[in-house]
């Protein structure tokens, strides 16, 4: 028998993944013969860069283009490859998929997918009906049609609610005015219908199955222990609760339902159940399940393919954290990739080493920063540098939180210990990161938390007395790159946006009037969102209040390309190495998930030129926008190593270990980054033993070999 | 609550309580519901020895002794103890 082709959609694998690249590191674990087509949108899939776990590529329309395009896509990728099977696991073209059921037959592309009927009848807006008649209990849905339906629903609900987009995504409002500007925002994204329900209290399951013609063959129930501001778990745990297994048996055989399906629920403080979402396909935690004994992709393979599949349940305490994985590779390897042919082998020819060979010493470094969740810190990205080296330091991986999704990465540390919340006066941080840093040998620490940062600079002398080398700004340089002074460089030279610092509420009002639309508005420390209008200003601007407090920013809007520029200074404010990435892949909240370096002088010349007005020590990131007229704005001055860094190992310039080196007060020469080398992340589930979570929480260390 | 109220005889984890304690931490993960708890070292202290099934008269015994606490304060603190994790459905009471 000849190899078995197996075609997976969704690869956005950003900080609200498609499920495609689970799907896919599950049927590599199931049968490693089985060979993988990626069926991706775009060059902006960063899950399809997932290097030896993908064969061959080929481009799909979008599904805004119809289920004729597809067909006819396929047709040709089908004239060009083998394609034995097709999983699609992304929500908006399942409905397509769905209908082109006889022409996969023919085309001889096996399935195994739900009826139109079945899609239909789970709908969102569905789902009250649905309910009634399988017997589970639905939160209160309202089904609004128009702007004017939200206007009037705002005055009448009875707060807090959640308001979801009919497809997928959601937010979460407390007053009339939230909700409106939150039925608003996802209608202009998803459209109309926009959904409400009353925002109920309790625990979050989700229970992923695979079924044939009604009957529920293998399930996975995951409690979510953590979840992104859009619902989405970043971490979980497997359960043996025998109730949601049951709800969803009921649920598959009402529906009489084909394919991969995932049904959310709530365990209400009341004691209810209530099931608040069915999506008609395999969830984005699903490589979990099949680390639990449950591997419903390879099932739902074999139902496609006419075998038969054993009733599995994953086996419980099998812990999900949400971290990222990242490659470089010499250009962009699906820049090849245009028209409707297959491609085989296009990520393992491009690949870029990151290795770096080591004279002296690789000693051992403490890094902090590691929770790599949706929003991630630079801390796992900095260690994957210094792993990167050859022979490489032992790394000490330093964190104040359990959950933080890097400490569950295998082999990314040597060891991992537990640390205080950041604070200067309580909890005892500076004690805990000494003795911490002397107890496992530290002699160097790079830390990646923006509110750290201060801290170490101001424990820097009884650092280096413990023999712990530090490479970080002096508190001034800090002062002065800090969000709501960073307009003070300007005497310097830099061109910053105009921006309103705002310290009460009647201050908005004037930078509503002065601003124009749209504008940006910035938390304090973090976070930055952009508004069209007035009421959304005030939405916005109370939500990052209530984050971050005051004072908020208020800054004009410069459309143009973004770029990072990471860089290095030594001890005399002298630029060793500087990076700059031109942005190309970026989620929602402007994270950068994919970019190319460039060479660029004057970009190289403002780090110089930052880092020498500001007296700086140690790395930074500027995050610049280039106006096509008016020329480079400083965005953001942030006082450490960006969440991209590895970018810099990758185009052999290695900053973190410079960073290090810098510390240690060796010499080192001026680094040159290699333009044109691409560099791609993706959300990756780490898995492991829920064990280790108790090992970490209760001994306080943990070793970096994750079980 | 009195500070004579009675003690159970023993508390027992149900069987779906993964625990791991220490000298200052203690956390108990409870697979059917997938819950878990972190103890502070008086609680990890006590559960510890609930888990090698010590009667709660001895643990309350231990506890003054360990803490250096009145036997009041500790046998008030050993019930609200027990009752919490009775309440959050991780252990159960046996009596006689």
């Amino acid at each position: 028998m000849g190899e078995t082709w197996i075609g997976v959609t969704g690869f956005y694998a950003t900080d609200n993944p498609h499920p495609g690249l689970a799907v896919v590191r599950a049927l590599r674990q199931a049968d490693p013969s089985w060979r993988i087509l990626a069926l991706t949108w775009d060059h902006f899939s960063t899950g399809a860069y997932a290097e030896g776990l993908i064969d061959a590529h080929a481009l799909i329309p979008y599904p805004a283009a119809g289920p004729r395009a597809l067909l006819k896509r396929l047709e040709t990728v089908v004239a060009t490859h083998p394609l034995d099977v097709v999983i699609p696991t992304v929500d908006a073209e399942l409905a397509q998929w769905s209908a082109m059921r006889p022409a996969l037959r023919r085309l001889g592309v096996a399935s195994c997918l739900p009826t139109m009927a079945a899609l239909r009848a789970r709908e969102k807006r569905r789902l009250p009906a649905l309910g009634r008649r399988a017997g589970f209990a639905v939160p209160e849905t309202l089904v609004l049609s128009s702007p004017d339906a939200v206007t009037k629903a705002a005055g009448r609900r009875r707060y807090p609610q959640i308001v979801k987009g009919t497809l997928v995504d959601s937010t979460v409002v407390h007053t009339p005015e939230d909700f409106r500007v939150a039925g608003w925002q996802l209608a202009e994204e998803w459209g109309y219908p926009v959904l409400a329900q009353p925002l109920i209290g309790g625990e979050e399951y989700d229970v992923a199955g695979v079924a044939r013609r009604g009957e529920l063959l293998e399930a996975a129930v995951m409690k979510k222990l953590a979840v992104t501001n859009k619902g989405t778990a970043w971490a979980g745990v497997t359960v043996e609760e025998p109730r949601f297994v049951a709800l969803l048996r009921r649920i598959v055989a009402a529906l009489r339902w084909d394919g991969g399906i995932e049904a959310e629920f709530i365990a209400a403080t009341d004691g209810g159940i209530y099931c608040f979402e069915i999506n008609p396909r395999l969830p984005s935690w699903i490589a979990l399940a099949s680390e639990a004994g449950a591997n419903l992709p390879a099932a739902l393979v074999r139902l496609a393919m006419g075998e038969d599949v054993e009733p599995a349940l994953a086996q419980p305490g099998r812990l999900l954290a949400r971290a990222l994985i990242e490659h470089t590779y010499a250009g962009n390897p699906l820049a090849a990739l245009t028209g409707g042919a297959a491609r085989r082998n296009l990520l393992s020819r491009a690949l870029a080493s990151p290795t770096t060979p080591v004279a002296g010493r690789a000693g051992t470094v403490a890094i902090t920063g590691l929770n790599a969740a949706d929003n991630p810190s630079a801390g796992l990205t900095v260690g994957r540098c210094l792993r990167a080296l050859s022979p490489a330091p032992r790394l000490i991986g330093l964190t104040h939180e359990v959950l933080a999704t890097g400490v569950y990465v295998d082999r990314a540390w040597d060891e991992v210990r537990l640390l205080p919340f950041p604070s200067r006066e309580d909890g005892g941080y500076p004690e805990a990161l000494l003795e911490q840093c002397r107890d496992a040998g530290v002699d160097c620490l790079l830390p990646t938390i923006d509110v750290e940062v201060p801290i170490v600079t101001w424990l820097a002398d009884r650092l280096a007395a413990a023999g712990v080398a530090t490479l970080v700004p002096p508190a001034a340089a800090l002062a002065a790159a800090a969000k709501p002074r960073l307009p003070g460089i300007v005497a310097r030279g830099f061109r910053v946006p105009r921006t309103r610092l705002m310290a009460t509420w009647v201050e908005l009002e004037t930078a509503i009037e002065e601003m124009g639309r749209p504008f940006m508005l910035k938390g304090p420390v973090a976070d930055a969102k952009p508004v069209r209008t007035a009421e959304e200003a005030h939405v916005v601007a109370r939500r990052l209040a209530a984050s971050w407090g005051f004072p908020l920013l208020a800054q004009e809007w410069i459309a143009g390309e973004e770029y990072g520029v990471a860089a290095v200074a030594d001890r005399a404010h002298r630029i060793v190495g500087t990076v700059v990435v031109r942005k190309e892949i970026r989620s929602a909240n402007g994270n950068t998930w994919g970019g190319t370096t460039v060479v660029d002088r004057s970009l190289e010349k403002l780090a110089a030129t930052f880092a020498e007005a500001t007296g700086w020590v140690g790395p930074f990131e500027l995050e610049v926008i280039r106006h096509p007229r008016r020329g480079p704005f400083v965005i953001e001055a942030n006082p450490r190593f960006p969440a991209w860094v590895y970018l810099s190992a990758g185009a052999g310039a290695n900053l973190p270990w410079a960073a290090v080196r810098l510390a240690r007060g060796e010499r080192v020469n001026s680094l040159r980054p290699r333009p044109g080398t691409f560099y791609v992340r993706q959300a990756w589930d780490a898995i492991a033993s829920v064990e280790r979570m108790g090992a970490l929480s209760v001994e306080g260390r943990v070793d970096g070999h994750v079980l | 609550m009195s500070a004579s109220a009675p003690l159970p005889a023993r508390v027992r984890f149900v069987e779906s309580v993964r625990p791991r304690f220490g000298p200052e931490r203690g956390f108990l993960f409870d697979q059917r519901s997938g819950r878990v708890f972190s103890l502070n070292g008086t609680g990890a202290f006590a559960a510890a020895r609930f888990h090698d099934q010590q009667p709660v008269a001895d643990v309350l015994v231990a506890m003054v002794e360990a803490f250096e606490v009145d036997e009041p304060v500790a046998r008030r603190a050993l019930i609200a103890f027990v009752e919490q994790l009775r309440r959050e459905g991780v252990a159960e009471v046996v009596d006689g």
